[in-house]
């Protein structure tokens, strides 16, 4: 099979670049009549059409817009280009004309792309939302997953933390998997399974975000979480060249108050310092730590991009490079791209174009890399004793062991200095279309499309401390990780779109697709590091020598056994065969009526479970044909919406289905024997998870347009949910993935946008997307009888667990004791009902106001975004107030010290709820320079002021846990284990369109 | 211009049909492409046709199933009530001092890890005791053969003596325990002593019987015979005739047990160590002397980590953990002499300690110059009976049934000859004792002998003298003083209730609610 793909690629590719060579033929006709065609801002449109009206005499631009066409006087030209509105312009007696074409917004916001095709927004029965470049065009925005916040309602944005390499956490109206992903299905151009995280934000063309059952349906056993449908840019007319910079500055945005500093620490513990000690901390004091983990970042991001097109070829090519240092110190990304989109028109039926992307990040020092499992970097450096000098005098690291707490703890900001964690990724992707027509009204889409990744992880982590210690040399090790991911898809639409009568639309869609995933992996690890291993660029020694088979002795101690070593290579495939058939019909431009129907059979399950089947219906109804509408100067339209359908999640682990064993090591009198020891009992009979959704929404606009309202109403019950659970629930042991337990999400989505102010200096744009979200869980399995199963996301001091899937809650609930108080002896009282749900991170209310001004040349945007109702579990604060003995804790001065409180307790949690200003911009464009269309300046601040009462650095943020089991961050949203905050970022750039 | 047009129009024809044929081609079979069936270790489940070498891996595994429990120090948490240990007094270590102090928090971390920890040891032995009593029972003896029967039955012996490791810990932690012999059918009520006890007896009665008396090539029972079954029922029977059923009858038992070990201590391979101070020394983690033990190593990442640093102060030069201390007064009342200097870290000028000024047990850090400085991960074994507890425990337990012998005193004697680095077999006038209150006498010798090995405590409770021996001032220092003159203080005073009400620990709140049959009245 693969290598049928490997020759249909070549074969593609091949006859692709043949036809696009082909492509490039001049037209040519007797020339009488000569014009210039431009749009309002007198850029030449180079590509117009321009047809003697009754005759098949016609023409196109060339790239300066100009024409000549042989016609009489009395003859009408219809000079027409795509987004504008088509001109009929009477010869007469001139022989050089100048046209201008007037944009048409309307014409250009009614195709929306859908899944496997596109429709027209006003026939749409679906919910879909739409968020286009020019939305966040003007902000300087780094990551594709930036654009999409706050844009678009129901969908919902969070950064994993603020470093900038951080995955984002996108969800589309809640979430309903606890085992498997949530995360949406992501489609680039067709092409099912992109990464937002390694797309250029200025190649976006626009983003359909798919929410009901009746979009994602098409998506079958994939489109349960929702579909992000990516349109890259093609270009247009004549060309265009646009370079755009910016340089950045971040810095932390809040910081950790009230800490017991260096010299309160040492008097609070007399036992361990003296005054001696105190006398020097005070004549030299001793750095902050929060100002040793953090530090003022710079970034710089350049973008250049030529794009252009003719009526038979359009081309798009961008260049950009990021280099952003991370707010915390060590950590930088890096990140080259370079795409070309080129399409091109054979004739009037076919039509071919190749779509190309190359990507390399340099992801350095990111903070999830780290070792977590006692909280990240923040809890980790501050909870390290405050008085601790970083630097010996002579300006070496000082590796003095603390005196208490974890006194074998290094400190996290030295051993984050002197280790290395470096991923490099590279991908590449080729998307090839093409589009026939095979009679009229039949069309043939083919797209043909490739991702390959390539991705390495180097690192070398120090955590002992440099002196020589036999014991603690293990907590040194380095690493070498290889992974290649492949993915093939290939999908064949067939579409037929008829109008009989003028007023009955039929249009019907089947594809024929499959998908074929491949992983390889390869993995390298070494405990415990010999000393000539000290820079990631040693890695290339980074071998067993022939003369270290004998375990190496340290100081002649040969009974400590440093060495470790383990290798590991890995190999997975999977694939999906899918058909699908989608009907619509439309009449009179009023009643659209659509109903879908996918069969995906996949690998992910057992031959047995391996079909599924999913269908969707909906209907819409618009009033803009009725005489109130059509006679209204007011209202322009109005369309009720309804669907229902089902989709499916296919994220099964991949080792449920058998008996799987660890291998145990067990000291017995014959040695250290292995044994394998069976940790999960296999389930033969797992299937998809299945979600049903029910919408209704309701579009308003009035004014042409100037003022939209939708608003979307849904229920998403998601069934035969995907959990794992221990075989025995009191035992700790042999687990089992099973379809138990119904999870329940209901929300409304509410779009409004408006210009309200639209004169010729001065407009005013402004959009608000609202959410409202309330996610339960409904039953859980009947095995388990406390109707319960707590999160595996410990505190921070790797004990407790924080989250808990329990019924009538939403999904990852917090887990803990209630705190009462603190009785005469400084004991915490605790609520004697035992640990119970004392929170919920999951926001009810979420919002982004998104305004835009311009006045004359200046332009200004402010964007304000909110979630509320939702709280933090704060584990931060935990660790420094909460008496824990893997921290020196008990270092706020503004928190009582209570012995026994515990890390798990509604102590630590506290409203989430904030306003955000996320980005503040202002720009001055200028127009007319010479040689050049225009110069816009501007600057603008990002994340500049946060209203919260939360006392962490960042409500927004959840934090992962890196303790060797598989995590499901939507089972532990709001627990902020020190992850590091979106930073304050001041940005200044320019654009330059020539 | 025409001609390339029309022959483009040509070309694309075979183009288009080209690329068609080939995807529609591109038809797969999925069945080709799953690797669902790949699995990368294999191992046998309880389903598996039985074996007998699959019945050992079973048995094995229990072992590795108790190093969670033990590598740390938890199981052992209530040791820290005893008179003999403390901890640090500030700081974090209020999991220990909550014992120390005696003001027990249901919510204890240390007891709930050992609960959930027991849990599993206790279904990985119940798998293995099924499907060992499977095929002796289901298989006909015909297609058994006699060595497959033999190995079987003392397979299954040792795992219901490992079964009764946990089930007795348990009820000395929290005074009663959740009796779930199989996995099938888990315990969803607690039980009280009574019944643990009679599930323990039965089991650990057919562990003696199944079990060899040595096994072979097995250095200091890593593996238990049956004199460590007999060893380990005494203990229980010692419990048993004391708080809180108070059955004395068990007195007896526990005394033929014991004397049954000492009577064939050679035949299970078990003997005091000659000295004293050698016992914890890493090297000498395999003896004579354990009747039973839990063996660690380094290498294979299984290690203990009880020891080393764990015994040693924060504050430099050691910066230890601040865990485990000796009492000062218990140190000022241990009587002088080699055993003394075997159990301390003597040479440490331990009442000028800078964050606390406790004594340092060798026993828990190590004797001088014998774990690498700054070890906490070591490959020291838990003795979990030593041979000088039986001998105590028969001393005890023949005087309290009134079946006092000469072996009585003799017993007693050996010890106390051995603490005085004499040969222990060699009757010595200037330590042997052979008059007085011998249950009383053996008990005081069991303070001294087991001091800082965790046992202390449990000693308190069986003879309800908690109050006497916590209450102030039994453990005030009467004169340890710092390099200023200053007498020490006592260390975490105890000021909760000393009462018999407050001995056990309280079943942890989250085991109570995942439990919904579990009352912990």
């Amino acid at each position: 099979m693969k290598k049928q793909i490997v020759n249909l690629m070549r074969t593609g590719v091949l006859s692709c670049l043949l036809l696009i060579l082909s492509g490039f033929y001049e037209v040519n006709a007797q020339q009488t009549i000569t014009g210039t065609v431009s749009d309002e801002s007198s850029i030449p449109i180079a590509g117009a059409n321009v047809l003697v009206q009754g005759t098949t005499t016609g023409t196109v631009t060339d790239f300066d817009g100009n024409f000549s066409i042989k016609a009489s006087s009395s003859d009408v030209l219809l000079v027409s280009y795509l987004g504008y509105v088509t001109q009929n312009v009477t010869i007469g007696n001139q022989t050089s004309l100048n046209i201008i074409l007037v944009e048409d917004a309307a014409q250009l916001d009614e195709v929306v792309v859908i899944g496997y095709g596109t429709a027209k927004r006003s026939e749409l029965t679906e919910s879909v939302s739409q968020v286009s470049a020019k939305s966040f065009e003007q902000q300087p925005v780094v990551r594709v997953e930036q654009a999409l916040q706050g844009r678009s309602a129901g969908v919902t944005v969070a950064r994993a933390n603020g470093s900038p390499g951080a995955g984002a956490k996108i969800r589309i109206r809640g979430v309903n998997s606890i085992t498997g992903n949530n995360s949406p299905l992501v489609v680039l151009d067709g092409f099912i399974g992109g990464d937002l995280r390694t797309l250029n934000p200025a190649d976006i063309e626009s983003f359909q975000v798919l929410k009901d059952a009746s979009a994602t349906a098409i998506y079958g056993s994939r489109g349960a979480n929702g579909v992000i449908l990516v349109t890259t840019k093609t270009g247009k007319g004549k060309p265009k060249l646009s370079f755009d910079t910016f340089l950045s500055v971040s810095e932390l945005a809040r910081t950790y108050d009230n800490r017991v500093d260096a010299v309160q620490f040492a008097r609070d513990n007399p036992n361990f310092y003296d005054n001696a000690y105190i006398a020097d901390l005070i004549a030299n004091p001793v750095a902050d730590r929060e100002s040793e983990l953090f530090r003022t970042a710079f970034a710089r991001n350049h973008q250049l991009s030529i794009s252009g097109g003719s009526d038979n070829v359009n081309y798009f090519v961008s260049g950009n490079y990021l280099n952003q240092d991370g707010i915390m110190v060590a950590n930088n990304y890096e990140r080259f791209s370079l795409r070309a989109n080129v399409e091109t028109k054979i004739n009037d039926k076919l039509k071919i174009g190749v779509r190309t992307f190359f990507n390399r990040e340099i992801d350095s020092n990111n903070p999830d890399a780290t070792k977590r499992i006692f909280g990240g970097p923040v809890v980790r450096t501050l909870t390290f004793d405050p008085s601790f000098r970083m630097f010996n005098e002579d300006g070496s690291y000082n590796f003095e062991k603390p005196l208490t707490g974890n006194t074998d703890a290094t400190y996290f900001v030295t051993n984050l200095l002197r280790s290395s964690n470096v991923r490099r990724a590279n991908r590449f992707n080729a998307n090839f279309n093409l589009n026939y027509e095979i009679v009229p009204n039949l069309t043939y889409t083919l797209i043909a499309g490739a991702s390959i990744t390539n991705q390495t992880t180097e690192s070398l982590r120090f955590e002992s401390p440099d002196d020589v210690d036999n014991t603690l040399a293990r907590d040194d090790q380095g690493s070498v990780n290889s992974n290649e991911f492949s993915t093939y898809q290939i999908s064949n639409i067939l579409n037929w779109n008829k109008t009989f009568n003028e007023k009955h639309n039929i249009d019907l869609t089947g594809v024929y697709e499959f998908t074929k995933n491949e992983n390889r992996t390869n993995r390298l690890f070494r405990r415990s590091i010999p000393t000539y291993l000290r820079n990631i660029t040693d890695i290339g020694r980074f071998e067993v020598g022939p003369g270290e088979e004998q375990p190496e002795s340290i100081d002649g101690d040969p009974r400590v056994d440093r060495r470790f070593l383990e290798i590991g290579a890995g190999y997975g495939q999977s694939a999906i065969v899918s058909f699908l058939a989608r009907a619509k019909y439309t009449y009179n431009e009023s009643l659209s009526l659509s109903a879908s129907y996918r069969r995906d059979e996949t690998t992910a399950f057992l031959p047995d479970n391996r079909v599924g089947n999913f269908m969707s219906f909906s209907a819409g109804y618009s009033f803009k044909k009725m005489a109130f509408i059509e006679n209204s100067d007011v209202l322009d339209n109005l369309r009720l919406r309804a669907s229902w359908g089902e989709t499916g999640n296919q994220n099964a682990p991949r080792s449920a289905f058998e008996d799987t064993f660890t291998v145990r090591k067990i000291v017995t009198p014959d040695g250290t024997i292995e044994i394998p020891k069976q940790t999960r009992r296999g389930n033969p009979d797992l299937t998809w998870e299945t979600t049903e959704q029910a919408n209704i929404g309701l579009d308003i606009s009035f004014l042409k347009s100037r003022i939209n309202l939708t608003i979307d109403a849904y229920e998403k019950k998601t069934r035969d949910l995907i959990v794992t659970t221990l075989v025995d629930q009191n035992v700790p042991d042999n687990v089992i993935t099973e379809n138990i337990g119904d999870v329940k999400n209901t929300g409304i989505d509410v779009v409004f946008d408006a210009d309200i102010i639209r004169s010729d200096d001065f407009t005013w744009n402004t959009v608000l997307a609202y959410s409202f979200l309330k996610n339960e869980v409904v039953r859980i399995s009947d095995r388990i009888d406390s109707g319960f199963v707590v999160g595996n996301f410990r505190d921070v001091g790797f004990r407790q667990q924080l989250n808990v899937i329990k019924e009538g809650e939403p999904l990852g609930a917090f887990w803990g004791t209630k705190y009462l108080g603190v009785d005469a002896n400084g004991q915490a009282i605790i609520d004697p009902s035992g640990v119970q749900v004392i929170g919920n991170g999951l926001p009810a209310h979420t919002w982004g106001l998104n305004n835009t001004f311009n006045y004359k040349n200046w332009d200004f945007n402010l964007f304000v975004q909110g979630s509320h109702d939702f709280q933090v579990y704060n584990q931060v604060e935990a660790a420094l107030a909460g008496g824990e003995p893997n921290f020196r804790s008990f270092l706020k001065t503004d928190k009582e010290q209570v012995q026994n409180s515990g890390l798990n307790s509604s102590r630590y949690v506290e409203d989430g709820d904030f306003i955000r200003v996320s980005n503040l911009s202002i720009g001055y464009t200028f127009n007319n320079l010479k040689g050049i269309d225009f110069v816009k300046v501007y600057g603008s601040g990002q994340n500049l002021f946060l209203i919260t009462d939360y006392s962490g650095y960042d409500p927004e943020i959840s934090s992962s846990q890196s303790n060797g089991q598989a995590n499901n961050a939507d089972v532990s949203a709001g627990i902020d284990a020190g992850a590091i905050p979106n930073p304050r970022t001041f940005t200044f750039g320019a654009k330059i369109g020539f | 211009m025409f001609k390339i047009r029309n022959k483009i129009k040509n070309i694309k024809y075979w183009y288009v049909i080209a690329l068609a044929a080939l995807c529609f081609v591109g038809c797969v079979d999925i069945d080709e492409i799953s690797d669902l069936t790949d699995v990368s270790v294999q191992g046998g489940t309880a389903e598996s046709p039985f074996t007998v070498k699959l019945l050992n891996d079973f048995t094995l595994l229990v072992y590795s199933d108790y190093w969670p429990m033990l590598f740390l120090n938890g199981y052992n948490v209530p040791g820290w009530g005893g008179d003999d240990i403390t901890t640090s007094a500030g700081g974090s270590k209020e999991e220990f001092r909550q014992f120390d102090i005696r003001e027990l928090v249901a919510a204890n971390p240390r007891t709930e890890k050992y609960w959930r920890d027991t849990n599993v040891i206790l279904a990985s032995a119940g798998r293995a005791v099924v499907f060992a009593e499977g095929f002796l029972s289901t298989v006909p003896d015909s297609d058994k053969d006699v060595d497959s029967i033999v190995r079987t039955n003392e397979l299954l012996g040792e795992l219901l003596f490992l079964r009764s490791v946990s089930f007795h810990q348990t009820l000395r932690i929290f005074g009663k325990a959740a009796l779930t012999v199989t996995q099938e059918t888990p315990a969803t009520e607690l039980s009280g002593p009574e019944e643990v006890y009679t599930q323990i007896e039965q089991d650990l009665l057919t562990a003696i019987e199944n079990l060899p008396d040595i096994q072979e090539g097995v250095q200091g029972a890593q593996r238990p015979n049956k004199g460590s079954a007999r060893a380990l029922l005494a203990r229980v029977y010692m419990d048993w005739a004391g708080f809180p059923l108070k059955d004395s009858s068990k007195y007896a038992l526990a005394a033929e047990q014991a004397r049954l070990v000492i009577e064939n201590k050679a035949a299970h391979g078990f003997d005091l160590m000659p000295h004293f101070a050698d016992l914890w020394r890493e090297a000498n983690r395999f003896n004579e002397e354990s009747c039973f033990l839990f063996a660690f190593d380094k290498a294979s990442g299984q290690d203990n980590r009880k020891y080393g640093q764990a015994g040693f102060p924060a504050g430099p030069p050691f910066n230890g953990w601040d865990e485990t201390f000796a009492e000062i007064r218990f140190f000022e009342d241990f009587p002088e002499g080699p055993r003394k200097e075997g159990t301390f870290r003597t040479e440490i000028d331990w009442e000028n300690l800078q964050t606390q000024a406790s004594p340092v047990y060798a026993k828990v850090a190590g004797p001088e110059g014998d774990l690498a400085f700054g070890a906490f991960s070591t490959e020291r074994s838990d003795f979990w009976i030593r041979y000088a507890d039986v001998l105590l425990m028969y001393a005890e337990a023949s005087a309290r049934s009134g079946q006092i012998t000469p072996l009585s005193w003799e017993s007693l004697n050996q010890v106390r000859r051995r603490a005085a680095d004499l040969p222990f077999n060699t009757p010595d006038a200037s330590v042997d004792i052979t008059s007085g209150d011998l249950a009383q006498l053996a008990v005081t010798e069991r303070k001294w002998e087991l001091a800082g090995e965790w046992l202390r405590w449990f000693d308190l409770v069986r003879l309800e003298l908690v109050a006497e021996a916590l209450a102030t001032p039994a453990r005030t220092p009467q004169s340890s003083t710092n390099s200023d003159g200053e007498l020490l203080p006592l260390h975490n005073p105890a000021t909760g209730d000393l009462s018999n009400a407050n001995y056990f620990s309280k079943i942890p709140p989250a085991i109570l609610d995942e439990n919904p049959g579990f009352v912990d009245e």
